[in-house]
């Protein structure tokens, strides 16, 4: 199977309305390993259905599919309907790229340091 | 480099475990051919990525052959992967283009030329064509 590894870090938040995380993706994500990977993703959201916001530190992942971006759309729908937010740190040239084909980077906003994607976060105007 | 065909075809079980080979495989021969730039082998990884995931899934039963070639004469490259119309989950073209939605729109996106057809085996054969 396909190498992957997600771990998964609480990060410390000013703002105790919002939960924090830091999701580090390494590896490659394709059709052999993706439905796997993806339920640590959803276990997540399950245990915090308001108020979660993500960073995914993709700065390791070298490969990601278009299954592996619809999860990435539907972990949006699903964090943004709880009043949470998703951004992506540090993603690969290629990776940016075809997140930006599909649109995804009109919903979900990429950013060169996790710093930025955590201020971002932080600073955030909560969703209407 | 000389404008001659350069060309890599093989065969591969339709199992899902060889697909981190077949994109390694695939980024050495883009790699090799000097104007294809850094981006463009990384697309050509994901567009095959996504043509042989749509064999194995739908198209042949498992470790069932699956064919994969890629050619390259300048200016013009172009991916062809085949599989044997034996998978269970067997679609026509129209369904293979409603289910896989996402993957097809990246491949369409990318490529220049993109139809299925159907084999005289009764499979379906994806070919892409990019201009570069």
């Amino acid at each position: 199977m396909t190498e992957a590894h997600i771990t998964i870090e609480d990060l410390q938040s000013s703002d105790a309305q919002k939960i924090l995380k830091l999701i580090s993706v390494s590896g490659q994500l394709d059709e052999s390993n993706i439905d796997e990977k993806a339920q640590e993703i959803y276990t997540v959201i399950t245990a915090n259905p308001q108020n979660l916001h993500l960073i995914f530190d993709l700065e390791k992942l070298e490969y990601m599919n278009s299954k592996s971006i619809g999860y990435l759309t539907d972990w949006y729908g699903k964090i943004t309907e709880g009043k949470g937010k998703i951004v992506i740190a540090r993603a690969k040239s290629n990776i940016s790229d075809i997140l930006q084909v599909v649109g995804l980077t009109q919903l979900i906003p990429l950013y060169g340091t996790v710093e930025e994607a955590k201020f971002a976060l932080l600073n955030a105007t909560p969703a209407a | 480099m000389p404008k001659t065909k350069i060309k890599m075809s093989f065969t591969f079980p339709a199992n899902l475990e060889f697909l981190p080979e077949i994109r390694n495989l695939v980024m050495i021969f883009c790699k090799k051919i000097q104007t294809i730039n850094n981006q463009w082998c990384h697309r050509i990884e994901s567009i095959t990525d996504e043509l042989c995931t749509n064999a194995i899934e739908h198209g042949s039963q498992k470790n069932k052959e699956v064919k994969l070639q890629i050619s390259y004469k300048e200016p013009v490259l172009e991916i062809i992967a085949e599989d044997t119309g034996t998978g269970k989950k067997t679609k026509t073209k129209k369904e293979l283009a409603k289910i896989r939605g996402r993957g097809l729109k990246i491949v369409k996106s990318w490529t220049d030329n993109f139809h299925f057809s159907k084999t005289p085996k009764g499979g379906i054969r994806a070919k892409a064509k990019i201009k570069l």
